[in-house]
Order: C-alpha cells, then sequence, then structure tokens
C-alpha cells in the first residue's frame, strides 16, 4: 500500500527523526481507494465500518466500497489506526487517497493531511521528482498529451491497432496522434488518421500535477456547468426509477393496448361496509371489495386470466394473484395478493395494508412484486374520476379506478310507465274542460272512477292514492299520472373503471365479459361469499 | 542472484523444543521425533523470513489493488511456515517445484525481494525479466512457479529421476494443493515414483479451499497423506514452522537413504482469497479467517515460543519488524524504478539456444520475426 505520501514523508522526515513517538519509524500509510476488480475505475464509499481513532487488526472490515458492479468490503491489510477519514459518500477515482492509517502509539494529532491526493498511475513521485526515469515519460506526456510520448509502453500495439497499421501499409506509428492511456494508439485513433471515423478529442492529462482533495459534494444533485440562468437541475435517476422507465416504455411500445370502462354502482358495497363496520366491527375499504371482486371475475372469465409468454404462446395461469399499484416515495411499486380469490375481504384487507406498509419502507422481497396475474390501481382517493393506466408486462390487463361520486339515479326502465297515446288525449281532453269532464265523469263517475281506479291498478300502482281533501278523482288521477311521468330522483354511488389490456390476449368480447363479471360482483357483493 | 543456503551448521543447536503431540500423524511410517532442536540463528532466520515474505506479499497485495500489478496474483499470507520450515531442512541442492502460489518459495530458493516484485509488475529487473509474471518465477535449485494444476508433481517426480539418475544426493520437493490432488497424472507420478523408488517428496498444501470449493466438497477421501496408497504419508501441522522444519527434514532423510518417495500433507491456511480476483469471503465466514490469524498464525506463533523459551525478546522481534518492512519497501521502490522491458527482448528467450526457428510467428498473421 505504497504511495506518493510516504515517500515524500520519508524523504522530508529524513531531517526530522523526531515527528513522530520514537517507537515509530515512519509516517502514516495513505489509505487509497483500491481496484476491487481489474476493471475498475471508481467506486462509491457507502460506509466507514471504524471510526477515527479505532484500533484496526489485520483482516478487519474498514469500510463498504459500491461500484457498478457490486458493493463489497475492504479489509485491512495490517494492524494499526484508523488516523483519519478523509472521503466518504462520494464517489472516488482508484488510487484516490480515502483515509490514513497510524501506527500503535503514533501521535494522532500530528497526522497531516497529504496535500496531494491522487497516486499517480505508475505510483511515483509527483512532477517535482525528476530523478527517477520512469517520471520522466510521465513529463513528456504531461506536456505533449497530442503527440505520442516515446515512452516504451507507447510501442505496444494491441493487435487489432497492428492489424490495421499492416493492412495499410503504415510504417511509422509516430505519425499518428495517440490518445489511449499512457500514449498508446488505440484502433480508434489509426481509424481516425486514415479518415474512416472522426477524431477523438484527446483527454486531458491526467497525471501529477498536484490536485486538491475534491470538495464534498451532495450526490444527488450537480449543479450545472453554465452558472447564468440556469432554469433546470440535474437529478440523475436513481435505480428505482430507471426500471420503472424501461417497463413502461416497453409495455407502451410491444404492447396493444386498448381501453373498455364501465361505471359500476357501489351501493350496495358500501352498505355492506357500513354493516360490517357498524355491527360486526369489520373494516374493509371499497379497494379491497374491488380486489375481491377483480379475483372473482378472473375466475368467472378464465380467459382472462392469462399472461403474455411470446408471439406463439400464452400462458394460462392457474393461481389468481392481483397485484395493486402503491405509491412509494421512491417510485409506484405492484405488490402481488396471492391467491386472492381464495381468500376473504379480512385477510385481503390486512394483507394489503402489511404490503403498503412494507413497499413504502423498501422491504419486499423480489417475489412479492413480480408476477401476478392483473392489476389494480386506485387513483380515487387523489379525486380523479377516470384515468387510463398501462398494462403491467407480462400481464394481460389492469384495472384503473377512479373516485367515488355521487350521482343522480335514473329510474329503471320498467318504472317509467308510458301512458297511451288515448289515455294521454282522454286526460288532456278531460283536463281542459275539467267541470264538464268532472261533470261528465260524475256522471258516470261510478263507473269511470272504477275504471280509473282500474287503470291506476293497472299502472302498477302499488301506493295508494292520496286521496286530497279538494281533489276531484280526476286531479287525484292526473296527479298520480304525473307522479308517474316524472321520474323518481335518487342518488347513487359510482366508480368508474377502466380496463386497460393487452389485445394479443384478450378480445374486446372477453374484456367486456369479464367488466360485467366484475359488475355483477361490485354491485351484488354479498355473492363473494360463493 | 546468489544462493544461500539456510541452515547455518556452524553454530550449535542448542535450543530445545518439544512439538505438540498432534503436529504429525503417520501413514505406513513412522512419525517424526517431537523433539527438535534449533541453534538462535536459525529460529531468527526463520522469524524473519516468514515476516519478509508477509510483508512482501502484503505489499504486492497494495500494488495489485492500486492496479500496478495486473493479472494473475496468488498469495500465500498466511501459509509461510511451510515454505520457511521447507528451506530449513533442505540444502542447496534439493530441488523445489510447485504451482502458482510461488512468491514465498521463491523468495526462500534465492530470488530477491526486487526481483520478485519487479516481476509482478513486469519490469525488467523482475526475475524473469518482467516477461514471466506471477506464475512464471524460478531459480537454479527452484522449478517455478507453474499455472497449469497439477502438471508440477509428475514434473517434480522427473527432476526426482534426474537426481537419481545423476547420483545426487538430494531430493526433489514437489508441492500440489488440496484442489489438484485429485488430477490423474499426480497418480501417475506417484506410481513411477514408487516403482523406481525416485527421490521424490510429494508435498500437499491442503489450505482446505480449493478456490472456493472445501476440501469435502471436492475430495472423496481429505486425508490427503494417505492417497498415496503405496507411499507412506505424513500429516504435519503446516501453520507451525518448527513441524514443518522437522517433517521436511524427516522427509529427505527417507528419501534420500533409498527407501523411496514420502507423502507430506500440510494443514494449512491462507487469510487471502484464492488470487487477488477473489475476496475470499463468499465460501468462508470472516469469523473463521480471524479465527486462524489469531490463533494459528505462523508468524505470531513462532514469536510465542521464542519468547517463551527466552531465545530473544519482544524489542528485539519487533526490531526484526521494522527491519524486514523497511528492506521490503526499499526493494518496492527499486522494483517500481525499474523500466518495462523493451520490445527487443520480445522475442528472446523462446528456444533454448541451439534449438529454436529462423522465423517466429507473432501475434498477427502477418506478423514474423526472423532471428
Amino acid at each position: 500500500m505504497l504511495s506518493l505520501s510516504k515517500t515524500l514523508a520519508m524523504r522530508s522526515v529524513a531531517g526530522a527523526k523526531y515527528f513522530h513517538a520514537a517507537a515509530v519509524q515512519h509516517a502514516t500509510t495513505a489509505l487509497t481507494m483500491p481496484a476491487l476488480s481489474p476493471t475498475m475505475t471508481e467506486g462509491t464509499i457507502t460506509a466507514w465500518k471504524k471510526k477515527e481513532g479505532d484500533s484496526v487488526v489485520a483482516g478487519d472490515v474498514l469500510l463498504e466500497i459500491e461500484t457498478d458492479k457490486a458493493g463489497m468490503d475492504v479489509e485491512a491489510v495490517e494492524d494499526g489506526i484508523l488516523a483519519k477519514i478523509l472521503a466518504n459518500g462520494s464517489k472516488v477515482a482508484v488510487n484516490e487517497t480515502i483515509g490514513l492509517l497510524a501506527e500503535e502509539g503514533d501521535d494522532l494529532s500530528k497526522v497531516e493531511i497529504p496535500k496531494t491526493s491522487a497516486a499517480p498511475k505508475k505510483a511515483d513521485a509527483p512532477a517535482k521528482e525528476e530523478k527517477k526515469e520512469a517520471s520522466v515519460p510521465k513529463q513528456q506526456e504531461s506536456h505533449q498529451p497530442q503527440q505520442k510520448a516515446s515512452t516504451p509502453s507507447s510501442n505496444l500495439l494491441s493487435p487489432a491497432v497492428a492489424h490495421l497499421l499492416l493492412e495499410n501499409h503504415i510504417k511509422d506509428v509516430t505519425k499518428i496522434p495517440a490518445t489511449g492511456p499512457k500514449g498508446r494508439v488505440l484502433k480508434g485513433d489509426v481509424l481516425a488518421f486514415l479518415g474512416k471515423i472522426k477524431a477523438r478529442p484527446a483527454p486531458e492529462p491526467t497525471i501529477p500535477q498536484p490536485k486538491t482533495l475534491p470538495p464534498p459534494s451532495s450526490p444527488s444533485v450537480s449543479f450545472p456547468s453554465t452558472p447564468l440562468r440556469s432554469s433546470f437541475t440535474d437529478s440523475p435517476a436513481s435505480g428505482m426509477r430507471k426500471v420503472i422507465a424501461s417497463r413502461l416504455s416497453e409495455s407502451k411500445s410491444t404492447v396493444p393496448h386498448s381501453y373498455a370502462t364501465r361505471d359500476l354502482t357501489i351501493d350496495n358495497m358500501m352498505k355492506l361496509r357500513h354493516t360490517l363496520a357498524d355491527e360486526f366491527d369489520v373494516k374493509v375499504s371499497v379497494n379491497d371489495f374491488l380486489i375481491k371482486a377483480a379475483s372473482l371475475a378472473l375466475r368467472d372469465v378464465p380467459e382472462s386470466n392469462v399472461q403474455f409468454g411470446s408471439v406463439d404462446n400464452t400462458k394460462q395461469l392457474q393461481n389468481i394473484d392481483i397485484s395493486v399499484a402503491v405509491a412509494t416515495p421512491t417510485g409506484l411499486i405492484t405488490p402481488i395478493i396471492k391467491g386472492a380469490d381464495k381468500r376473504g375481504l379480512q385477510s385481503i384487507s390486512e394483507t394489503i395494508k402489511e404490503l403498503a406498509k412494507r413497499a413504502k419502507a423498501s422491504k419486499l422481497k423480489p417475489e412479492e412484486y413480480q408476477g401476478g396475474s392483473f392489476s389494480l390501481s386506485n387513483l380515487g382517493m387523489f379525486g380523479v374520476d377516470h384515468f387510463t393506466a398501462i398494462v403491467n408486462l407480462p400481464q394481460s390487463g389492469i384495472l384503473a379506478i377512479g373516485r367515488s361520486r355521487t350521482e343522480l339515479k335514473p329510474p329503471a326502465v320498467e318504472e317509467i310507465e308510458l301512458l297511451s297515446d288515448s289515455e294521454l288525449l282522454d286526460y288532456l281532453g278531460s283536463g281542459k274542460n275539467k267541470k264538464s269532464s268532472a261533470s261528465k265523469s260524475a256522471g258516470s263517475s261510478s263507473k269511470k272512477n272504477k275504471e280509473d281506479l282500474d287503470l291506476i291498478d293497472f299502472l302498477g300502482g302499488s301506493a295508494p292514492l292520496k286521496k286530497k281533501s279538494t281533489s276531484t278523482s280526476e286531479t287525484a288521477l292526473g296527479e298520480e299520472i304525473l307522479r308517474r311521468l316524472r321520474p323518481s330522483l335518487e342518488s347513487t354511488q359510482v366508480v368508474s373503471v377502466t380496463m386497460s389490456y393487452d389485445e394479443r390476449l384478450l378480445d374486446a368480447e372477453v374484456a367486456s365479459k369479464f367488466l360485467g363479471r366484475l359488475s355483477h360482483y361490485v354491485e351484488n357483493p354479498e355473492l363473494v361469499i360463493l | 542472484m546468489s544462493v544461500r543456503t539456510f541452515a547455518s551448521s556452524s553454530v550449535a543447536r542448542d535450543v530445545n523444543f518439544t512439538l505438540h503431540k498432534e503436529s504429525f500423524s503417520a501413514y505406513n511410517c513412522d512419525e517424526p521425533s517431537l523433539n527438535v532442536s534449533y541453534s538462535k540463528d536459525d529460529l531468527i532466520k526463520m522469524y524473519k523470513s516468514m515476516v519478509v515474505m508477509r510483508r512482501m506479499e502484503m505489499v504486492s497485495d497494495g500494488l495489485y489493488k492500486a492496479k500496478l500489478i495486473r493479472g494473475f496474483c496468488h498469495l500465500c499470507t498466511g501459509q509461510e511456515a511451510v515454505a520457511v520450515g521447507m528451506e530449513l531442512a533442505l540444502t542447496a541442492e534439493d530441488k523445489v517445484i510447485t504451482a502458482y502460489r510461488c512468491h514465498g518459495f521463491t523468495y526462500m530458493r534465492g530470488g530477491s525481494i526486487t526481483s520478485i516484485l519487479a516481476e509482478l509488475l513486469g519490469r525488467k529487473a523482475g526475475i524473469s525479466g518482467g516477461k514471466g509474471g506471477s506464475m512464471h518465477m524460478f531459480t537454479p535449485n527452484f522449478f517455478g512457479g507453474n499455472g497449469i494444476v497439477g502438471a508440477q508433481v509428475p514434473l517434480g517426480a522427473g527432476i526426482a529421476f534426474a537426481q537419481k539418475y545423476l547420483g545426487q544426493k538430494a531430493a526433489t520437493f514437489a508441492l500440489y494443493g488440496d484442489g489438484a490432488s485429485n488430477q490423474g497424472q499426480v497418480f501417475e507420478a506417484y506410481n513411477m515414483a514408487k516403482l523406481w523408488d525416485l527421490p521424490a517428496v510429494f508435498v500437499c498444501e491442503n489450505n482446505r479451499y480449493g478456490m472456493g470449493t472445501p476440501a469435502n466438497r471436492s475430495s472423496a477421501n481429505t486425508q490427503y497423506f494417505k492417497r498415496g496408497d503405496y507411499i507412506p504419508g505424513l500429516r504435519v501441522n503446516g501453520m507451525d514452522v518448527l513441524a514443518v522444519q522437522q517433517a521436511c527434514a524427516y522427509a529427505k532423510e527417507w528419501t534420500t537413504s533409498g527407501k523411496g518417495p514420502l507423502l507430506l500433507e500440510m494443514e494449512t491456511y491462507r487469510y487471502g482469497g484464492h488470487s487477488m480476483s477473489d475476496p475470499g469471503t463468499t465460501y468462508r465466514t470472516r469469523e473463521e479467517i480471524q479465527h486462524m490469524r489469531s490463533n494459528n498464525d505462523p508468524i505470531t506463533g513462532l514469536k510465542q515460543v521464542l519468547l517463551e523459551a527466552n531465545v530473544v525478546t519482544e524489542d528485539e522481534l519487533k526490531a526484526i519488524d521494522k527491519a524486514a518492512r523497511a528492506e521490503v519497501d526499499q526493494a518496492a521502490e527499486e522494483a517500481k524504478a525499474s523500466p518495462e522491458p523493451d520490445m527487443g527482448d520480445f522475442w528472446t528467450q523462446v528456444y533454448q539456444k541451439g534449438t529454436g526457428v529462423p522465423q517466429l510467428r507473432g501475434r498477427e498473421p502477418e506478423e514474423f520475426h526472423n532471428y
């Protein structure tokens, strides 16, 4: 774990032998970001397992590092004390100093942080040290980044480069501007030289300018490079957001979406809910009912309980697992209620609550959100009337549930009793000449009355005739007729559901059947016991 | 590089120890005596060698993580006792051949630390000119440094054959691991060695894991010292350098007195992973590694033995530690300062002199080198 700070210290300490406690000969060792795999170039420190001042035994875990591949632990190679922590939480390039280790018995207060944090690629002294041969080629490199440096390493030609040179009879490699590490000629350089591709801009000299320690930066937001008039800030997408984005795009672009809407009357359901709550102290929500109803609809219409396997086959699912969309701070996730058709409402209610809680804490296991037959998404609590959702690949459909809204209920068609034309004309005729008709009818009143009463009975008048004190039988009849003509206005609770479905798997008929059964169970909730 | 002799026969062996009674387990032979004696010089040399080796491997670890050493790098941290104990029992005429966990053996058999580190870094000062790498290190009495698993065992039998053929009173120690012990050619080597009574000592360094596979998952018979069947064997506590030395001395005596080959199983442990690509914690727990480090470490073990026997003081040992550390660090600096080999060396040392070809093909179909 040798690095520049140590060599510097050794040289500068030569005159000051008593810099540290007498038992120790050398200064602190720099702890650098290790390359945990041959291709690793940088890593993020996720956690330090030891604090400053802790003593460390060889083999102890010092810190955890996350690379783009995996998270790994870094162990201490030898015994000592963790003197200083210099980097935490940020992305650090390989070989940058992240901490300082001291020997047991060192005076920690005298530990100084080295100015140069980057150990040069060849781990040699900085530009000042010109005595070493190895630094000479680097000097050349740092001064002439554009040209190929005449170092031995630049003579290394990869097979691809050698092949191209031979093919095109290029004898002099020095003609080609090199942009590779250590002044190496890359295949792209040769191709650019031949004019086949655009030249790559030369990389900046990375080696030994004394660098100051990188300032701690917040990892999620990077400040835009133009300081003036920046009207936006970039936030890198989290892993979850990226997955959501890719899955939604894939679904929307590959699945032929079709939509079917239906309004569900939930009066009976609400009544049952209230009964359960008031009399039996059981709390179930509208969503729980809908989950159960959807699962039963899937059971009744098994052609809708399918998954997309590939272009050639459809998977008929045996179980009915309903995915329920839950909004979490990091994104939308759909935990699954397995076997929803076989569960009772209480079980569904409790399961949903538990899954939602864990989803919000990001503690769901993969099998709890991957899979499922059908999805439900409810935006009713946000006041949305209706919306369309995107099918959750590879499921067959998703139900988008809106809010429950109060609507006036039109009476059933059977209730509107229409008078035949003659009856109406009679009435109107009798209405014009009330007196005359009254007398007329009075004449044969008994007969007409009876007829009228029969008529009313025939019209389905089960309600007893209201006898107003001043009303004549005609007025009473008229009022009764008017009453029947005027539709009775009752209010009702309605929820709009829109089913988005994969038209490859379900055709419109199946989807409609599904919605029909769903409606059936919603409007007759007691049927869930079957 | 000079060939050092390790054992200082001129100094009196006046420090006596009794090894732990479970140091050895014999198969078809007698156990060596548990009473051992050494000179103080030898003991200190052993201690220093182990400390230097440990430090050298740690420096290699750091250089690899700094991306200065690339490619394969198999470290023997924790297994130092095997190389050091063996060297004290051997002379310069004896030959050693091992597999790829060879840096420690290279050092013990005469390679300088600078040359070993430079070889890992791929520099001219390397023991193979920077052209060989981690698995290609040789000294006049050390045959490497072999990358192919188990391939070195028949070679070791061959070297023993040469020694017998040339009438040398010396032995060949051919080492392999528990992972290589099931290779077919190992048993072929056993057969030839026993058939012709070759002075071959087959040493199995059992560090319990073949890469990531525990021994009991790879071998039907994990008593590797008995695997020789008709070849007698001895199991040794490979974390105790004195036991290793005693066993190797016993083995050398056995094979050079015409009794034929002998099998040694060194029960040892590596703290690091199989190589630098392996963290070493996915197939075993950190607790196990820490346990071995705190209870069975060869360096700590020898240190305790020496302190208890009042051979050295704590300060003297600390001074040895510091000196070893400084030596290795100095060598590392020299190695890093060495330049990379130039292209002129690229086409050399491919064939033994006198057996070469007029033209050699390179990496490309059109690339040729004419000698």
